[in-house]
């Protein structure tokens, strides 16, 4: 029976490269379009802002139960799939109805999908690829995924200014399509079922996974990360616009391309060495990038030096994208609760990136910009020291496989 | 009212005295007369990264609602702006920008 499950066919891993591309796709005509939408819709700061924090705080406490929910689930791709209709029906909430409820609505609904969706192609990825080869595959992911969000951000952003922005919720809903289609054409995976799938009430399970000192301390490191991360560009950005002037779009839009040509490039790397030199050495090369990059940016004012600061973010970001599910993997090999966990760690993420834009704009009014980022570097040396000394190597020891026994 | 007569602003597109687009009339200040003083406009910024508010005084503001592509337009140079303070908070005393000068005061 298993054996059918023994060879990955390249059309699957074909199907989940358009699966993360066309997700990524989606997933950038939600970012800032929809504040500029609104605004055009004549909704005033205060409404905008409460729609904003709405979507936020959905996504904030959706992680958890949208993990256990993808855990419960037996067929992951039905869980990704109900969030594209989820989304699709947010879209065009927005595209044909922005006024208050139906944008309400939407975004509680997009943020919901969007903590299912992480989770559920991260499954689905480890069901296809089983643990070992894990880490490639999940570079892959994330290398399609900026490819996507990078093409996504020209695209949008050129037909939104000539275009209305609605047409943009109406190109998201429209790309939603594709999506489905190449999520039904991977076909199911046999790897790491059992831990990947729980039945609803495995309360040993999940015992031992929160009392996992582990996963306390990755999670502790991604927050920290993210305190550090989050608030960096906003700030840097609001800085080049003052100075630039009409070359500040161009700037700023290189800030945003940059990094994501450099995860695209580095990614797969990222998760090949993570199989052949260990993930300590990699979250080290990750975290330790963010603090240099806050020190480039509060010592080197100006446009260039946040464009190379970009850069060294961009391999951070590839660290992390890839890093994350697959410590989720380490950390739940024997424990049914992969999605949770990645859900948990997401939650950490939020929370991080929350905090650090709110204390940062504090600071950066009180004591300037070069304090701020100075902190903000700081608090990216506490991370990185925090992995050097408390975070220990989860790579699962290799397995000698022979051709007859099946994973 | 006739569009000629009377244009919508809130959210419209602020143009400078060269006709390029710069940003959008977010929001008004009025005081307590009813009397709109100063508007908040929301600059540059691409994908969400960048915005600024600042909120100038109305008098630097033209309206024209005959005109279809620049209802709003903003009488301050690239540089009055690129050095305006940033609007952040409606709580707390706004540093406007006035014609006169390109030092803020506040209300």
């Amino acid at each position: 029976m298993t054996l059918r499950f023994a060879f990955p066919r390249p059309g699957a891993n074909r199907a989940l490269d358009l699966v993360n591309f066309f997700v990524a796709d989606v997933q950038t005509g939600f970012g800032p379009f929809v504040a500029v939408y609104l605004t055009t819709n004549k909704w005033t700061q205060v409404e905008i802002g409460f729609a904003l924090t709405l979507g936020t705080m959905t996504s904030l406490i959706s992680q958890l139960p949208a993990g256990v929910l993808v855990d419960s689930v037996h067929n992951k791709r039905t869980a990704a799939s109900g969030a594209l209709v989820a989304i699709i029906i947010a879209a065009l909430l927005l595209a044909l109805r922005p006024e208050q409820l139906p944008v309400l609505v939407a975004q509680m609904l997009h943020g919901f999908a969007s903590c299912v969706m992480t989770p559920a192609i991260a499954a689905i990825s480890l069901h296809l690829a089983g643990h070992a080869a894990l880490g490639e595959r999940l570079g892959r992911n994330a290398r399609f995924a900026s490819i996507g969000n990078g093409l996504a951000a020209a695209v949008m952003g050129a037909t939104g200014a000539y275009f209305s922005s609605r047409f943009v919720f109406l190109l998201t809903a429209g790309l939603c399509v594709p999506a489905l289609v190449a999520l039904w054409s991977i076909g199911a995976g046999g790897h790491a079922r059992t831990q990947t799938t729980s039945r609803v009430m495995d309360i040993a399970g999940l015992k031992r996974l929160l009392a996992d000192r582990r996963l306390l301390i990755f999670g502790v490191c991604v927050m920290l990360f993210h305190l550090s991360n989050a608030a960096m560009l906003p700030l840097a950005g609001a800085a080049v616009t003052m100075r630039a002037g009409h070359f500040a779009n161009l700037i700023i839009a290189a800030c945003i391309v940059v990094p994501q040509i450099i995860v695209a490039l580095l990614s797969p790397w990222v998760g090949r060495a993570a199989e052949k030199i260990g993930r300590k050495r990699l979250l080290l090369l990750g975290w330790g990038a963010l603090p240099l990059r806050g020190l480039l940016l509060a010592v080197l004012p100006g446009s260039w030096p946040l464009v190379m600061g970009q850069a060294v973010s961009g391999v951070s970001a590839a660290v992390f994208g890839v890093l994350l599910p697959l410590l989720a993997a380490d950390l739940t090999v024997g424990t049914s609760h992969f999605n949770l966990c990645i859900g948990i760690l997401g939650l950490a993420m939020y929370l991080g990136a929350a905090a650090s834009t709110t204390m940062s704009g504090e600071i950066a009014d009180a004591a300037g910009m070069e304090i701020a980022f100075l902190m903000l570097a700081g608090i990216g040396v506490v991370g990185f020291v925090t992995v050097w000394l408390a975070m220990p190597e989860t790579r699962p020891a290799p397995v000698a496989v022979s051709p007859s026994v099946q994973e | 009212m006739a569009p000629e007569q009377a244009e919508a602003i809130l959210g419209q597109r602020v143009t400078d005295a060269e006709g390029t687009d710069i940003g959008r009339l977010v929001d008004v200040l009025v005081d307590a007369t009813g009397q709109p003083q100063a508007a908040v406009i929301d600059f540059g910024g691409f994908m969400g990264v960048g915005n600024r508010k600042i909120a100038v005084h109305w008098s630097v503001l033209h309206f024209n609602p005959g005109d279809q592509k620049h209802k709003v337009t903003l009488e301050m140079t690239p540089d009055q702006i690129k050095t305006a303070p940033e609007f952040l908070n409606p709580n707390k005393a706004a540093a406007v920008v006035t014609p006169a000068n390109t030092t803020p005061n506040s209300p």
